[in-house]
């Protein structure tokens, strides 16, 4: 089975190793409330227990996602039925982010056009 | 669309097939390491039910098989194929597969996750095999709740998946990038892009053959098209790296590189015993031989399929019984010759 604790500390990105060392002897991390999975048990398969231990292992996991993933926002698909109202706010940020890159190129007809958009949007309900 | 390997319309040796595999799990249970057997079991009705009896059309389309009461033999058949993991071969609790007639689609529950769902197509359509995926998800979804953060997005078990699930790969057939010793220099690249390149058989494996699986190794604050666009693009470039290479070598090396394919060719004709690994490699002296017109005996046979037909348990098969290594090598090796 692969444990991605042989990646992160077998590749070559990773710069601070004391940090990672510090977090993988982390031995105070409660057991996650959900499913009892511990860290130490975490350490050693590279799997959690569900998926609440995202949550109760938050402090570990964050600066792990940041090495090995680069980033610790998600940004793909939202799920079809019980993600709408976060599609409505990704398709906002998104609007959002054209809007900023509109003005910033003194593109007025088009701002105009995006914020429209953007009003329309968040008055659907 | 064919098997990936069954494929013939494509003639191109070195793009051999696309993957696309996502991984979900369901919000209401615990992941698999904390999974009982019960647990197990009611995950595994209520995703086979949610595919086979959806309204979609998708429902017609597969067929199921409970892998706990497959014999060893059938999963590694199964795995040989590429519809199932290695995992899943070794699994000993309650476990299922979807599968569907064409063999593009497989639906692994029970696997690290609940769900792995891969589509395979021959050739580089890493598109179409995303949107058949995206389309199987949805409606799983319509029925199932799953395991998603606003944060992190799917959870999955191993948080080297969480984000999209998507893990995206295209098996390649690169013999000159590594007769001409280039291999780590492109895994350098690879690695660089935020991509990998593994054997056949995924993480762990060996690349017999020459075969290789460049895929995404990021999986969180990426898109999935983008993720699909960043692979299309470096597979595109391995491509003309080792087109490059190959006339390179049939410029400058083109007796060393004929007595290779030739010397192939002839242990495969000849051969009275031969490994898994001996013939993968044979096979794959052939096939680069063949597109690079040297050798013209193996038009009419398709190489591809011969690689994964002489893997154990396809040779087990086809002898109808479970069969010692070395014995297994001698029937590999009369298997071959019938065909050569």
């Amino acid at each position: 089975m692969y444990n991605f604790f042989d990646d992160f500390f077998g590749d070559s990105f990773i710069n601070d190793l004391n940090l990672i060392s510090q977090i993988l002897s982390n031995s105070t991390v409660k057991p996650c409330d959900q499913c009892g999975c511990t860290y130490e048990e975490f350490r050693k398969t590279g799997l959690l227990g569900c998926g609440n231990c995202y949550n109760a292992f938050y402090s570990e996991i964050e600066p792990m996602l940041k090495e090995i993933q680069f980033n610790t926002r998600h940004k793909g698909k939202i799920p079809m039925r019980s993600g709408v109202g976060l599609r409505k706010e990704q398709k906002l940020a998104k609007l959002k982010e054209q809007l900023n890159e509109a003005v910033r190129k003194e593109n007025y007809e088009e701002a105009a056009k995006i914020h429209k958009s953007i009003r329309q949007l968040e008055d659907e309900k | 669309m064919a098997i990936w390997y069954k494929e013939t319309q494509n003639d191109d040796d070195i793009i051999l097939s696309s993957r696309i595999r996502l991984a979900r799990n369901l919000k209401n249970y615990p992941f698999i390491t904390k999974l009982n057997d019960e647990g197990r079991e009611k995950i595994v009705k209520e995703i086979k039910k949610s595919v086979m009896s959806s309204n979609s059309v998708l429902k017609d389309m597969f067929e199921y098989t409970d892998i706990t009461k497959t014999s060893p033999l059938e999963r590694h058949l199964l795995k040989e194929e590429r519809l199932i993991s290695e995992d899943m071969v070794e699994t000993k609790g309650n476990a299922g597969l979807l599968v569907d007639k064409d063999k593009n689609v497989s639906i692994m529950i029970c696997e690290e996750d609940h769900i792995r769902l891969q589509c395979i197509y021959p050739g580089l359509n890493l598109e179409k095999a995303y949107d058949m995926a995206d389309k199987i998800d949805n409606v799983i979804e319509e029925t199932v709740d799953y395991a998603f953060s606003p944060q992190y997005g799917y959870l999955t078990a191993c948080p080297t998946n969480v984000g999209t699930g998507l893990r995206a790969s295209v098996m390649v057939h690169i013999p000159a990038i590594n007769i001409c010793g280039r291999m780590k220099g492109l895994a350098d690249m690879l690695s660089k892009l935020g991509l990998t390149v593994r054997g056949l058989f995924g993480e762990g494996s060996e690349a017999d053959g020459y075969l290789y699986q460049i895929s995404n190794q990021i999986t969180l604050g990426v898109s999935e098209n983008e993720i699909i666009d960043k692979l299309k693009n470096a597979v595109e470039s391995i491509v003309t790296m080792e087109k490059t290479l190959r006339q390179e070598l049939k410029d400058n090396n083109l007796v060393a590189i004929s007595d290779r394919v030739w010397r192939s060719y002839g242990t495969l004709k000849y051969a009275q015993s031969i490994s898994g690994k001996e013939a993968k490699q044979c096979l794959s002296d052939c096939l680069l031989g063949k597109n690079m017109g040297i050798i013209n005996t193996v038009d009419n046979i398709n190489l591809k399929e011969l690689m994964v037909l002489s893997e154990p348990a396809h040779i087990s098969k086809a002898f109808g019984k479970d069969l010692k290594p070395e014995e297994r090598d001698v029937k590999r090796a009369e298997f071959i010759r019938s065909i050569i």
